[in-house]
């Protein structure tokens, strides 16, 4: 029996035959996720619970096949591509939700639950689950937590780590174990905090409890038009020097607009440089008085026009170009490669100036759309990929741009991780020392260094192949599939 | 570096310290620490939570580390922020912040004197953990002074972070048995006018049934407390000032304006000057009844509920304390219960006499991984070894 | 660089690059929804076209298996973020499907025949489905119902689960005259559903429009189109532009959602086709839904009691975007109860002939919504396509609930003859 043979007759053993995919062409699909980088997997496995997730992870440890978890593959770090090939763990198949309790205010769902179906399954209770990243609609809960997934509400609420309080794991080793607890304080070190954001290198999250909390009485989405950028910026401070702490607090620049405006007809004016998006809520009587702060706020800093909306309805309609503002880029470009760095709120403006410059100098539009509140850019770098050497220069562009966020005070990335995308850049921020003190977590959960293997920490031997194949979108000729 | 004690030295769980040093900066401090003399370095600040854990595996010396880990608090009140060496009291840190209108909203007992380190040390919040959480729920990076004598940080200074594993939450509430706590970048949040308003209820269930009702039509109350026993149960809530009028229809009770004793009171219950017995209980809400119950039938001197948080909170003051045999049965039945809800029950204060019958963590739901955490960092147990769970 | 067999029809290599791959589609597909495969979702059948483009794969069998299960509903495009034309791309690959080894090749033959030479000839498809109608409506059908033999039919089995009472036929000379709004009459739709047509009409001229049915139109192209028979697809337009052109009618009112897509992407069908290609561009302006056309437009408000499950249509939903106007339509109908059921935007696994040729997938997405309608119990399930109409059909049997299944028209129509 050759060794991809005994592989699979170990996974087929585990999961059945029919949950196993291995044909080249099936395997060519989970190459990727939502970024550049690509590797191909040996085979592609579909557990349907936690015995069966850990019957898989013992067979691949037992042959020294690295393992790499997968949900909805919608992460933006190449957390779920198979940096060293073996076997893709995929929870698509795991999407139950096995309670809602009202009185607790907790629901416990398997990981390859999608976001979305959290809030939708709580609505009925008056309760929904806080973050919202921007691909809710598709992301799972399981890649949440590897990710540690924010969203343009987390800035009063909180990310993923501030929600789910418990999860049953299996760990990289192949054992199982429930880390944190439906309780408020469980004892000893806080394993559920450190797992959380760990990017699927400790082990698969295979049960998640989440905390959920009651819908807000009141939303007022407050949109206003500014001329340019730093008037917009100046608007954000001052509504912070307010004491005011928006449920979100989002902004999107000319480019942006133009092709939010050319794809999805919002209404902005033709020459807005800048729109705010302020929501707040609470009670109304609370909230009203908010939003005269922030509409002062506005108006001092050169509004040209504020939009106020309360229904939802109308709510989402003011959200609209927010929500569809990456998307429509590809109107105006047939690529783009998308940012995520972190400066001080103070240095926003600064850090702009920065990323064009950076991105004139190579030549590619930006767009920038961002988490204003807590200062989380996302320049979009607008690209074609068909040109010649494009791609690598895009991301050539996309480290000057992350070197500026650490050089501002920063961090690499706000809430899309580290992964395999940005790895390189961790010593930067951290020491050869920090690095090392961050790899021995690895050694507390089993990792010998096959469990999503090339992720978070800058990785030599083994990884280097891939590495240089970053961006190139590269991969393996015909020969390898035919 | 000085290790004269001109005073008796404080015991921690009832055993005296071969010797208190006291380092007069970081780099004496992490020499101190690199050294590899057998002894166990308990590392002390404030005082305030000295008495939490387990005896400390001996010989001991207790390490005053205030001086090493002095220094200047930056804060920035555009950014939210505030990067604070671990020694800084949180007294001082909150007058420095309120300067420009900011709080950390951490509120543990005898927060003007504890220190930050100490405080994420630790890791438990205080009355207002109902509205803003934990400790760890502020903490965007940290430095660490790890049981090697290496100095090791993780996480950054922004309020958004996801890069690297978050050791941070590891390190809050490790008791400092993986590292000394030597630098924090902490999230703030602005100060907001709240008034205390005072009530009374039937029973806990009455005061649960309020409390819910007010979370869930959004008032978000900063702090909610329920205290009392045999003679009824009164409560206490910090609302935002616009929110009073609609909680006062909502409650249902005569909201009658709170002093800073009732929230002095409340903070510091069970940490007074007196010997005591203090436990602590998390759980579910659908357990909150019986906990309390349970607790209750050792007639303790004061008892708290803070429904929100999921908290049970009993303290025996002197002659108050019940037998040893009686506590530990009853400690023991209510671990085993909670244990099956989530819950935990942790003794935070141990007067004397009991000690030895009782352990201050009752069991984990995982000690092999716990224990192996503590052999990747701490592989000698340099750093507190015995004081936490599970000995470790 | 190229690995498509019919470089002509190709999908186009600009659409292919629009992908990014940010998966914000999956959990859009029906596919995905019951395998949980990416193979199976707009983005995995994305990647392997262009892996076929950039020669790094053959249009192998899986690959065939992979396309072939894709209802074309097209849900996947309302959400995506970038504008990816995921139809254009999945038509433009099934055409590729001729010159690739054959794995099905004698269904796909035998497929393309019939609708080239059945469903495309009005006259040999009367000819063939006036007897499925006397069957449809004649006491044998209930003998072969309870004589249980339908179970060994295959196709013709679920073929009858799917058939309604359908009424009198409803062909463009029944419609004859002239005015400024033409109906389209279509193809299976004319012969089965020909009340649905006369409510259509009925409900038209209530709204104070001058309704009529152009002669020489014909099937609108869209189930060769979707079988990846471009060819035909565009001779069939080319036929009813000239048709509805001849007229002289300025609106086109198309009460069938897929006929409807169709014609309004006209224009993209025959972008290359010389004289045509602008006519084509004239003519999908023309075209506007049944609700569409009514929603602006003032109606008697007319009576109908129970509980109304309107279910979209997925080429109104997601190709046309209209989904909230035959809700208000309906809503605006005195006593008339909405129930928003979950997953009424999701395809009910008719699509077109997919039921027919893909009888597993179909019959999942079916009991999916059979399921709901145990659930809700509605009195009244309104769609918005002939196809889907046949499916919840099937549905409501499967369900066991005693529901009836109308058109949008059909409903407004019965509303306002006073319900």
């Amino acid at each position: 029996m050759t060794a991809n043979a005994d592989l699979l007759k170990a996974l087929r053993d585990v999961v059945g035959r029919e949950h196993v995919l291995h044909k080249p062409e099936d395997l060519l699909v989970y190459e990727l996720d939502g970024t550049f980088d690509r590797a191909l997997p040996e085979a592609v496995v579909f557990p349907g619970d936690t015995e069966e997730v850990r019957g898989v992870v013992r067979a691949c440890n037992a042959r020294d096949v690295p393992v790499t978890p997968r949900g909805a593959g919608t992460g933006l770090s190449g957390g779920a591509v198979p940096a060293r090939q073996g076997v893709v763990l995929a929870t698509a198949r795991m999407r139950r939700i096995l309670d809602v309790d009202p009185v607790e205010r907790t629901a416990m769902v398997e990981p390859g639950v999608p976001n979305i179906r959290l809030s939708e399954v709580a609505a009925e209770h008056g309760l929904f689950y806080a973050p919202d990243p921007s691909s809710q609609k598709a992301c799972t809960i399981g890649g949440n937590v590897a990710e540690n997934a924010g969203g343009p509400h987390c800035l009063a609420l909180g990310v993923t780590t501030n929600h789910v309080i418990g999860m049953e794991i299996v760990t990289a080793s192949g054992e199982v174990e429930w880390l944190g607890s439906r309780g408020p304080d469980p004892t000893g070190y806080d394993l559920r905090g450190l797992f959380i954001g760990s990017e699927g290198t400790l082990g698969i999250a295979t049960k998640v409890v989440v905390r959920l909390l009651p819908v807000p009485e009141t939303v007022v989405t407050l949109l206003a038009i500014f001329d340019d950028v730093e008037s917009a910026s100046e608007t954000v401070s001052a509504v912070i020097g307010a004491g005011l702490v928006p449920a979100a607090l989002e902004m999107m620049d000319r480019v942006t607009l133009q092709a939010a405006e050319a794809g999805l007809r919002c209404g902005y004016p033709p020459d807005a440089g800048a729109v705010l998006l302020v929501e707040l809520d609470g009670i109304e009587e609370v909230v009203l008085g908010q939003v005269t702060q922030a509409r002062a706020a506005c108006n001092e800093h050169g509004a040209t026009e504020i939009r106020t909306a309360t229904e939802p309805a109308e709510r989402e309609l003011l959200w609209k170009g927010r929500k569809g503002a990456i998307g429509a880029l590809g109107r105006i470009a047939p690529n783009y490669y998308l940012l995520d760095g972190v400066v001080p709120r103070s240095k926003l403006v600064e850090t702009m100036g920065d990323v064009s410059r950076i991105s004139e100098g190579y030549g590619f539009p930006v767009a920038n759309v961002f988490h204003a509140g807590d200062g989380n850019l996302h320049p979009c770098l607008l690209f074609d990929e068909r040109e010649e050497g494009a791609t690598a220069r895009v991301l050539e562009a996309g480290g000057e741009i992350m070197r500026v966020c650490v050089d501002a005070g920063g961090a690499l990335t706000g809430e899309h991780g580290v992964g395999f995308e940005k790895n390189r850049f961790m010593p930067w921020l951290y020491s050869e020392t920090d690095l090392e003190n961050m790899r021995r977590v690895r050694g507390v959960f089993g990792n010998e260094g096959a469990f999503n293997p090339c992720k978070v920490l800058p990785e030599g031997a083994g990884c280097g192949e891939m590495a240089h194949q970053k961006g190139a979108l590269a991969a393996a000729g015909p020969d390898a599939y035919v | 570096m000085s290790e004269a004690a001109t005073q008796a030295p404080p015991l921690v769980a009832g055993r005296t310290p071969e010797a208190v040093v006291a380092p007069a900066s970081l780099d004496e401090l992490r020499e101190l620490v690199a050294e590899r003399d057998g002894r166990t370095l308990v590392p002390v600040a404030g005082g305030t939570r000295l008495s939490l854990g387990n005896a400390p595996r001996e010989p001991f010396a207790l390490v005053d580390v205030r001086g090493a880990l002095a220094g200047e608090v930056e804060h920035e009140p555009a950014d939210l922020t505030a990067v604070a060496p671990a020694g800084v009291t949180l007294g001082e840190l909150d007058a420095q912040l309120a300067a420009s209108g900011q709080r950390l909203p951490l509120d543990p007992p005898h927060a003007e004197d504890a220190t930050l380190g100490g405080v994420l040390a630790v890791g438990t919040g205080g009355p207002l953990r109902t509205r803003h959480g934990l400790p760890r729920d502020f903490v965007l990076g940290m430095t660490v002074l790890r049981a090697d004598g290496e100095l090791v940080k993780a996480g950054g200074r922004v309020v958004k972070n996801v890069t690297g594993y978050d050791l941070m939450r590891l390190w809050c509430g490790s008791l400092g048995t993986i590292g000394i706590v030597t630098s924090v970048a902490v999230r703030v949040l602005p100060r907001v006018e709240t008034v205390d308003l005072c009530f009374e209820v039937g029973s806990l269930g009455e005061g649960q049934a309020l409390a819910e009702r007010l979370l869930r039509a959004d008032l978000r109350p900063e702090w909610l407390d329920l205290t009392g026993g045999d003679g009824g149960w009164q409560g206490v809530v910090r609302l935002v000032e616009g929110a009073v009028p609609k909680a006062t229809e909502i409650a249902g009770a005569d909201f009658v304006p709170g002093n800073d004793d009732a929230y002095l009171a409340a903070r510091d219950l069970g940490f007074g000057d007196a010997e005591a017995l203090t436990l602590r209980a998390s759980c579910a809400t659908s357990a909150i009844a019986s906990t309390a119950a349970a607790l209750e039938a050792l007639a303790p001197s004061r008892m708290l509920v803070r429904p929100l948080a999921r908290e049970v909170r009993a303290t025996w003051e002197g002659d108050a304390v019940p037998e040893a045999d009686a506590v530990a049965g009853a400690v023991g039945r209510l671990r085993a219960g909670l244990a099956e809800g989530g819950g935990a029950l942790i003794a935070e204060r141990i007067p004397d006499a009991l000690r030895g019958t009782l352990d201050t963590w009752g069991r984990t739901a995982n000690p092999t991984r716990m224990a192996a955490v503590k052999a990747a960092f701490d592989p000698d147990g340099r750093l507190n070894a015995g004081r936490f769970v599970g000995g470790i | 660089m190229t690995g498509w067999p019919l470089a002509e029809d190709a999908p186009d290599t600009a659409d292919l690059a629009k992908c990014v791959h940010c998966g914000l589609c999956v959990n859009a597909c029906p596919t995905y929804a019951i395998t949980g495969l990416e193979v199976e979702s707009p983005r995995g059948r994305i990647h392997l076209a262009r892996a076929v483009a950039e020669e790094r794969i053959p249009i192998t069998e899986a690959v065939q298996g992979h396309w072939e299960l894709c209802l074309q509903c097209r849900a996947c495009e309302a959400v995506c973020p970038s504008g990816v034309p995921y139809g254009h791309i999945m038509e433009r690959a099934r055409a590729q499907l001729d010159a690739a080894p054959p794995s099905k090749g004698w269904e796909r033959r035998l497929r393309r025949f019939a609708l080239r030479n059945v469903i495309a000839r009005p006259r040999v498809l009367a000819a063939m489905l006036t007897p499925v109608r006397w069957f449809a409506r004649s006491p044998l059908r209930g003998l072969v119902r309870a004589s249980g033999l339908l179970r060994f039919t295959g196709p013709l089995g679920r073929l009858e689960a799917q058939l309604g009472r359908p009424g009198r036929p409803f062909r463009p000379r029944d419609g004859a005259g002239e005015g400024e709004v033409a109906l389209f009459t279509g193809c299976v739709m004319g012969e089965l559903f020909g009340d649905v047509h006369r409510a259509s009409v009925r409900v038209l001229e209530r709204s104070g429009a001058k309704v009529f049915a152009p002669r020489g139109q014909g099937c609108c192209g869209a189930l060769s189109a979707h079988d990846g028979d471009l060819e035909q697809a565009r001779r069939l337009a080319r036929a009813n532009i000239a048709a509805l052109e001849e007229s002289g009618a300025e609106t086109i009112v198309v009460n069938s959602a897929g006929c409807g897509a169709a014609m309004k992407e006209y224009g993209e069908l025959l972008a290359e086709d010389g004289e045509f290609a602008e006519r084509a561009e004239v003519m999908a302006t023309r075209v506007v839904d049944f609700s569409e056309y009514l929603a602006g437009r003032d109606l008697p408000a007319g009576r109908l009691r129970g509980r109304v499950a309107y279910q979209d249509a997925c080429h109104l939903a997601h190709a046309q975007g209209i989904s909230s106007e035959p809700r208000a339509l309906l809503g605006a109908v005195e006593g008339c109860e909405l129930v928003e059921t979950e997953g009424a935007d999701m395809c009910c696994g008719a699509a077109g002939i997919y039921s027919l040729v893909q009888p597993g997938m179909s019959g999942e997405l079916r009991a999916r919504k059979a399921a709901q309608f145990r659930e809700h119990r509605p009195d009244v399930i309104v769609t918005a396509n002939p196809g889907c109409q046949m499916q919840y059909e099937a549905a409501v049997r499967e369900a066991g609930i005693e529901a009836r299944v109308l058109h949008v028209a059909e409903a407004l129509d019965e509303a306002q003859d006073g319900g």
